[in-house]
């Protein structure tokens, strides 16, 4: 017995020496596997938009423009289509109004847009007039909008987001946690960590944190290597010149064919990213340069809206010199580039594999009856690795339809080494593979060269979560307080701990000693259900604080059903330590068996809410089965040997502290009742 | 104390309640639904001065929007929702907020937002706490399968569930046309947590029950379930009192937006341990006394309580 209380006693200590010691820390980061656990909220717990906050953010639905066209003479819509297509506008949808007279819709055009189209356009034909519209998203497309944002918000994990149409053409969203944001500077020069340290103390940023130094700079010469594959002497001379014109001065340039590298010093200090740009833009494919770095630093600040982000990023500038690239993350950003990002894919046969042609068969005909394959006919999508260069790539999987374009495309391509599918994501072209071998299990995969293995995992949600009918654009990003009011919930916690105290208080003056071992009990329950939402780690919401509300009541329940038990055997006239015993065993069953019942309902709540996209649901299905579970753990550990401890002190000779009432004689020792 | 003696009128009265709460809900509108609900306006305010959120909450229910929400955005600007605004209102509040918070340096144009919260939420949460109530059912029966009749045990259980169920919606209708009390998403989530707790308390009641019933398996069920609640009536008023005090702190000291989503469950509460005792467990006695089908039989509860008495 009392060796066994003390293994006991010695489990409890371990575990809520634990619990305390996951709450101590804001930060848990073990090492090695990837588990981190972090959150603003106290005790680093995680808090929900409704109890802390987060981020408020408007977007606006960029209207569809709306091109319309009075040929002279009447054109075919399939020829103005392929032309269009050729020239590089892929999301467009013609209609002929008879006459000559078309429409021409599409997602987005600019003024200078607008002129280069009409010469496009009258490339075909005389143009006898053009006028561009635009047209308001309908309240059918926003509410599609809120649709495909609340399922990619889901399946990013964020927990009860608040998703609203905002007038006609906006959308307003809170996303809860507005954590710290990570911003990677590269600096053109060396920079002093102290300095940076320093520098934004100065600036306010006082709880900054500096967590990665370097690389530190390669070397200090100005000598940059341009890498190019086909380099040839006429094409050299052309870079040369190209270079000088839109970078500055070259003060000399050696090329080495076999290595296929170019060394290039510029006489002024230049960016690396413009260089990058201006390879680019002389029509190279796949250029790398390599050139000094500086350093590169990591800097974990205050969540602050983009007016502040943009403001240090002057700022820093002005005191260490150019920034080369200066990049958000953490925080709520990948969330931000989740909704904000329109998503859609689009497959399409080219029947020519040079990388700047564009001869498209006609894109509504990829399906021999000619169905359109977009991300619409996905079923799946995931992040995974390239098999062979373990470049970050989404597979997917078609659904049924989808399979079947995917074949009907695959198999009339099927070894012709001249066409290939090219793969759009948001217009832009990612990859073009020929097809040696007919597809028909209906999976595939896309790559593109500026995919990481963050924005795959971002672009898989959105592929598979749908693509946004419009596009949207971020207007307005601010910190927001709680839902709830940051003030009416810190008076209700301090009403909350009011009523504890006198729950607690109740308990010790109506059970005494077992009120004592309640009031422990329950504490030791308080800090064990918190360690566990951290390890989770549980949002807690509104949601979540109801189920806890609720598991406390059950909590309290389990601890005076024991004490009622007990109350009756020591009436009974039993010992101390055999109405103890006796006691819990009879109030085990149904502490068992009413705790059973909401585990069920947990699972069931949970399962539906899960299937209907319910995030309270889950929310409070989630913690009210911890919440129930510690509640039974303390019940049978800390409650049970805390008794029977007490029961073998001195204190079992007065059984009336452990109980409402006076008993009616001396009572111990009586045993012959056990049963 | 004859408790089970008297069932029929417990039946009486709660059938009463649930029949008010039933012409409510019939009565159109059956909830003043909340902004969490029906579309409403949003804005902008931003005022000279660094403001508090409780104070602009305040200044917003003096002029009648009680239920609006109001969150921080930076320290002087707030983001208003409230209900559907009509033309003038907005002077009013901005009025009041001048008056009572500081002078007001800015508004947003107003722009409706569509509802938080899906109707199909409520549905969803219906159809997840039937299909629990079925688990329920199917559990309760299992435990108790060593004494006779454990069918009855689960039916009971979900009968006080849908009673008290009913109840706070009832409820909830009522004050809503009566003092405007309004339902939002909060409401929903407290009546998840009163089913939980209303499932609880009814099976340790059954527990107490199964424990004297199959001490003496003779015994006469009304007998046994009298004795069970008088043997547990400490228990009872011991975990609902604590619990009940706990929440009273809440709501009368707390902040004034957790007030209605605290009402639900203080509500709860009460009719869950009521309906353990004074629903579950009589209807278990009902079953046995063969009056379940006569009370169906003549749709009169008067024959009942001649019958109890």
């Amino acid at each position: 017995m009392r060796r066994r209380n003390l293994r006991a006693f010695a489990f409890i200590t371990i575990v809520v020496a634990l619990s305390v010691l996951i709450l101590s820390f804001q930060k848990i980061d073990l090492p090695g596997e990837s588990f981190d656990r972090e959150a603003t909220g106290p005790l680093g717990l995680s808090l929900g938009l409704d109890l802390s906050g987060g981020t408020h953010l408007v977007y606006s639905a960029e209207a569809p423009v709306i091109v319309d066209i009075s040929f002279e003479s009447i054109t075919a819509v399939n020829d103005i289509k392929l032309h269009l297509i050729a020239n590089g506008y892929l999301n467009v949808a013609v209609d002929d109004y008879g006459e000559g007279r078309v429409s021409i819709r599409m997602t987005e055009l600019s003024p200078q847009g607008e002129q280069q189209l009409r010469s496009i356009l009258e490339e075909i034909d005389v143009i006898e007039d053009f006028s561009v519209r635009r047209e308001n998203p309908t309240s059918e497309q926003m509410e599609g909008v809120v649709d495909v944002i609340e399922r990619r918000i889901n399946a990013f994990g964020v927990s009860e987001p608040l998703i609203q149409t905002f007038g006609e053409d906006r959308v307003l969203v809170q996303i809860p946690g507005a954590e710290n944001v990570n911003i990677d500077a590269i600096f053109r020069e060396q920079v002093q960590e102290a300095a940076v340290v320093d520098f934004l103390d100065q600036l306010g940023f006082g709880d900054a944190e500096i967590l990665v130094i370097g690389p530190k700079a390669l070397s200090i010469s100005d000598t940059y290597t341009i890498g190019e594959s086909e380099l040839t002497s006429g094409k050299v001379v052309q870079l040369r010149s190209h270079l000088q014109e839109s970078i500055g001065t070259v003060a000399s340039f050696e090329s080495d064919y076999e290595t296929g590298e170019i060394e290039a010093v510029f006489e002024d200090q230049i960016y690396v990213s413009d260089l990058v740009d201006a390879i680019r833009e002389f029509g190279l494919n796949d250029p790398y340069v390599l050139g000094p770095i500086g350093t590169e630093i990591r800097m974990r600040v205050e969540p602050s809206v983009i007016d502040v982000r943009e403001a240090l990023r002057v700022q820093l500038k002005e005191a260490f010199g150019p920034i080369d690239s200066y990049e958000i993350s953490g925080g709520v950003e990948e969330a931000k580039s989740l909704i904000g990002q329109t998503a859609s894919l689009k497959f399409m046969e080219r029947s020519c594999l040079n990388d700047t042609c564009s001869e498209f068969v006609d894109k509504d005909t990829v399906g021999d009856k000619g169905e359109q394959l977009t991300g619409g006919n996905l079923e799946q999508a995931f992040a995974d690795t390239h098999p062979t260069t373990a470049a970050p790539i989404v597979r997917f999987v078609f659904d049924g339809p989808g399979t079947r374009i995917f074949r009907e495309l695959t198999s009339r391509i099927e070894g012709d080494s001249t066409k290939c599918v090219a793969t759009f994501l948001d217009d832009v072209e990612l990859i073009c593979p020929v097809v040696n071998q007919r597809i028909i299990s209906g999976d595939g995969f896309v790559e593109g060269p500026d995919f990481t293995y963050d924005s795959v995992r971002t672009l898989a949600i959105q592929l598979e979560a749908g693509s946004l009918p419009v596009a949207l654009e971020l207007i307005r990003e601010s910190t927001v307080g709680a839902v709830l009011g940051d003030a009416s919930l810190r008076a209700s916690l301090r009403a909350g701990i009011v009523g504890l105290i006198l729950v607690a208080l109740f308990m010790l003056a109506y059970y005494r000693m077992s009120g004592l071992v309640a009031a422990l009990s329950l504490t030791v329950y308080a800090v064990i259900v918190l360690a566990a939402f951290k390890m989770f780690p549980v949002t807690l919401t509104l949601s979540g604080l109801a189920a806890l509300v609720i598991s406390i009541g059950m909590a309290v329940d389990a601890n005076i059903l024991i004490f009622e038990r007990i109350k009756e055997e020591l009436r009974m006239g039993r010992s101390l330590r055999s109405a103890i015993e006796i006691g819990f065993r009879r109030a085990w069953n149904a502490i068992r068996d009413s705790n059973v019942s909401t585990f069920i309902t947990c699972g069931i709540l949970f399962y539906f809410g899960r299937e209907l996209a319910e995030p309270r649901i889950i929310g409070f299905s989630l913690t009210l089965f911890v919440g129930v579970a510690v509640s039974m753990f303390t019940a049978i550990t800390v409650s049970k040997n805390l008794l029977q401890f007490l029961a073998i002190t001195p204190l079992k000779n007065k059984p009336n502290l452990f109980t409402p009432e006076r008993l009616a004689g001396p009572s111990d020792g009586v045993e012959s009742e056990r049963q | 104390m004859d408790i089970v003696g008297k069932r029929g009128w417990y039946f009486l009265v709660s059938g009463l309640v649930i029949l008010i709460g039933i012409v409510s809900l019939a009565i159109p509108p059956a909830f003043n639904l909340g902004i969490d609900f029906t579309s409403g306006s949003a804005f902008e305010v931003n005022f000279s001065d660094n403001v508090d959120e409780e104070t602009v909450r305040q200044a917003i229910a003096e002029v009648g929007y009680e239920d609006a929400g109001v969150q921080m955005l930076g320290v002087d600007t707030v983001f208003i929702r409230t209900k559907e605004l009509n033309e003038g209102d907005l002077g009013l509040i901005e009025d009041s907020l001048a008056r009572n918070v500081s002078p007001v340096q800015q508004i947003s144009k107003v722009d409706t937002v569509s509802p938080i919260v899906a109707e199909e939420t409520v549905r969803n949460a219906i159809i997840a706490v039937l299909a629990a109530a079925v688990g329920i059912l199917i559990f309760i029966t299992w435990a108790f399968r060593h004494i006779p009749g454990s069918f009855r045990y689960g039916v009971s259980a979900v009968m006080a569930l849908s009673h008290d169920m009913l109840i706070v919606i009832g409820i909830f209708s009522i004050l809503g046309k009566i003092i405007d009390v309004e339902v939002n998403a909060m409401f929903v989530i407290g009546l998840l947590a009163v089913a939980g707790y209303s499932v609880n308390d009814s099976i340790v009641i059954f527990d107490r029950i199964r424990d004297n019933v199959s001490r003496d398996i003779d015994r006469p069920l009304s007998e046994s379930v009298n004795i069970s609640i008088m043997e547990s009536m400490g228990r009872s008023l011991g975990t609902s009192l604590t619990t009940f005090f706990a929440l009273l702190a809440l709501i009368l000291l707390g902040g004034s937006t957790l007030r209605d989503f605290l009402l639900v469950l203080l509500i709860g509460l009460a009719v869950g341990t009521y309906s353990s005792i004074f629903i579950a467990s009589q209807f278990l006695v009902m079953w046995e006394h063969g009056e379940i089908g006569k009370a169906f039989r003549f749709l009169r509860l008067r024959s009942l309580i001649n019958r109890g008495n």
